[in-house]
């Protein structure tokens, strides 16, 4: 049989390789799938659990579609039928009983059964033991027993990440995590006391991931000199402003905000700062006086000033349409924002660009400014003041004193409800008539037929424009790609026009 | 430094020769490792390497030192990269550089050839034309494997 197998083309390569070399190429597939290779020789009964990286997952069985793609992973195993109900614990028992490896990278279990909280722990204290650098724990269900307090002192986790479906209590005793560089809370219950407690016994800290946390009193402080990116989000179903939100950290370059606004930002030192992303959003009661009690120009609904003042020294920032909302009705007055080169703007058919206007005139190094759709509150466009596509005088000075040099569309002819495709082209055409320093425009169609792209390529190539001839038009979609410049004959004219000469 | 010095020339088992910058080739933890004793001069003999594979080798070094140095592709573009790099091996240059990047040290390489074979064992042909392996067990092993295991079987 051996003989056999050793026909040209059929060649056994990967045995060719050391126990370690298996093992490491086994450590990028989950324990389970790994158990699977046992069977294939008798070289491979025991390397499955020598990888570095322990990946132990239950909730396969929650998905049937997940279960269908598993099955095609192995596909040498021939499938046991088996009338003994399977045992999670004693496989994962059975695993850490037989790991040699002397390095354990990675161990994440994730629960969507019950597994005993006394289990599961005893598991989370070996590993500990072993010196697992890269820890990721998931309970779908309830612990109903504090997480074991030698979490929070470990002399050899890099990456801690603390997840569970209901909110999780942590009770943090004494924190000594000087290398832990990653640390992600999700769904996590904490108070504020120890929340600064566990940042401050991080010493090494740069990645922090607050998902859903949940501070006892309303109010979250983030505050450590070494942290570099951060991420807060809360799902949206949270509709309650935070009493409080802060922000000390100085050497944070990266920051992901997704959150309904806080009612007060006392501090926030983000001097440091070079890329945000923001889906900031009023409660739907804020929304509710913002739409109809119409408050008069000076009254504000909520007061996210401070905190947009405070990341004004961004060079990338992301808004979301939501955030949109949040500085018209929220934010007195505009920040400057002068180091600005890379603007990305979410747009949706309910929200209206009414701080647009003010805040394009506040970036004066604007190079690259992107439209995530071109959607906006037709509706009301001629109560708005200085909407972008009417051309009103508010308008016509913040687009035709841009300095953005790049304009991309990103879902162009993306349609919602009875607008037509053409309200979006006569909106890029506005762009092209007024806009000064444009050399590069960028449509990402969202279309399926070549047609249309020739069409409102030709459209846009044949209009006048404010930009120079240089100015090169590409319409993309996945089908094909059409580029080319245009002649410059029209552009003296119409830049005249615009500068209002 | 003179320019002669930024340069290194790494020769493969089959005497095939690469004049290569210095900053590329010591992305090879086992290339620092000599070059920093200076136990070698300015040709270092790789004598576990092919020409073939070390040519490759040399492509995802090149890629990743240009990268590293000015960031001017963004990672992701460097992601596609690893990705197309990958696709089209087969099998056997595939198990070949990840025997390399192990012996020249190269973590990343190591990481990205391994997680390729990982990959390209998700369908049921690809697995047949990668993993030729002679089972030595008898009918009785394999259930007791199977039995020992029960979870990871049970389906």
């Amino acid at each position: 049989m051996s003989s056999k197998r050793m026909n040209l083309g059929s060649r056994d390569l990967i045995s060719g390789l050391p126990d370690c070399l298996i093992c490491h190429i086994l450590s990028f597939v989950s324990t389970k799938e790994a158990a699977s290779t046992s069977i294939l020789a008798k070289r491979w009964r025991y390397l499955f659990a020598l990888t570095p990286n322990l990946v132990f997952d239950d909730s396969v069985y929650q998905n049937p579609e997940m279960v269908n793609q598993k099955k095609y992973t192995f596909p040498w195993i021939t499938k046991k039928e088996s009338k003994i109900p399977r045992s999670f614990v004693d496989f994962v028992d059975r695993v850490l009983v037989l790991h040699q490896n002397p390095l354990l990278n990675r161990f994440s279990l994730k629960c969507e059964d019950v597994v005993h909280p006394a289990i599961a722990i005893g598991w989370i204290l070996k590993v500990l033991d072993r010196g697992v650098l890269d820890l990721d724990l998931h309970f779908s269900t309830e612990l109903h027993c504090p997480l074991p307090s030698e979490m929070f002192v470990s002399e050899t986790l890099v990456r801690l990440k603390i997840g569970v479906r209901d909110v999780l209590a942590i009770d943090v005793k004494d924190v000594f995590l000087p290398n832990v560089k990653t640390l992600c809370l999700d769904y996590v219950m904490i108070k504020n006391s120890d929340f600064a407690k566990l940042l401050s016994g991080c010493k090494a800290l740069e990645e922090l991931v607050l998902n859903n946390l949940f501070e006892v009193r309303y109010s979250c402080s983030v505050s450590n000199k070494t942290i570099k990116k951060l991420m807060v989000c809360r799902s949206r179903t949270f509709d309650e402003n935070h009493k409080r939100v802060s922000f000390d950290t100085p050497n944070l370059v990266y920051l992901e905000y997704s959150d309904t606004i806080a009612d007060k930002y006392p501090k926030v030192n983000l001097n440091s700062l070079v890329e945000a992303s923001l889906d900031l959003r009023m409660t739907s009661d804020q929304i509710f006086k913002a739409t109809y009690e119409i408050p008069a120009p000076e009254e504000m609904v909520g007061n996210a000033t401070n905190f947009l003042m405070g990341i004004c020294n961004v060079k990338i920032l992301y808004l979301s349409d939501a955030t949109l909302e949040v500085l018209t009705y929220c934010c007195k007055p505009m920040p400057e924002f002068n180091n600005l080169i890379h603007l990305t703007i979410q747009t949706d058919p309910d929200v209206a660009w009414k701080s647009l206007p003010a805040l394009l005139k506040n970036c004066p190094k604007l190079e690259t400014l992107v439209f995530e759709g071109l959607h906006h509150r037709y509706a009301n466009c001629a109560e708005e003041d200085g909407c972008l596509c009417k051309p009103c005088e508010d308008t016509t000075t913040c687009l035709s004193s841009s300095p953005v040099k790049v304009l991309k569309i990103l879902k162009f002819g993306e349609i919602f409800d009875d607008y037509d495709i053409e309200e979006q082209i006569k909106q890029v055409k506005h762009f092209l008539e007024t806009m000064p320093n444009l050399e590069q425009l960028i449509l990402y169609y969202d279309t399926s037929f070549d047609e249309d792209v020739n069409e409102v390529s030709t459209q846009l190539q044949r209009h006048p424009r404010a930009a120079s001839s240089k100015c090169k038009i590409q319409v993309i979609s996945d089908n094909l790609c059409l580029s080319s410049t245009v002649p410059s004959t029209v552009t003296t004219k119409w830049d005249c026009l615009l500068s209002g000469f | 430094m003179s320019k002669s010095e930024k340069k290194i020339v790494l020769k493969s088992l089959d005497n095939e020769a690469f004049e290569v910058e210095k900053a590329v080739a010591l992305q090879s933890q086992t290339i620092w490792v000599m070059c920093e004793d200076k136990c070698v001069g300015n040709e270092i003999p790789l004598e576990n390497v092919t020409g073939q594979i070390l040519a490759k080798v040399i492509d995802y070094c090149k890629k990743h030192a240009v990268v590293d140095g000015d960031g001017d592709e963004s990672s992701e573009e460097l992601k596609n990269w690893d990705t197309e790099f990958t696709k089209n091996m087969d099998q056997s240059t595939l198990f070949n550089m990840i025997l390399a990047a192990n012996y020249l040290n190269i973590k990343s390489l190591l990481n990205l050839t391994c997680q390729a074979v990982a990959d390209k064992t998700k369908t049921i042909d690809e697995f047949h034309t990668f993993l030729n392996i002679e089972n030595n067990f008898t009918p009785e092993e394999e259930a007791q494997i199977c039995q020992e295991n029960l979870w990871a079987f049970d389906d």
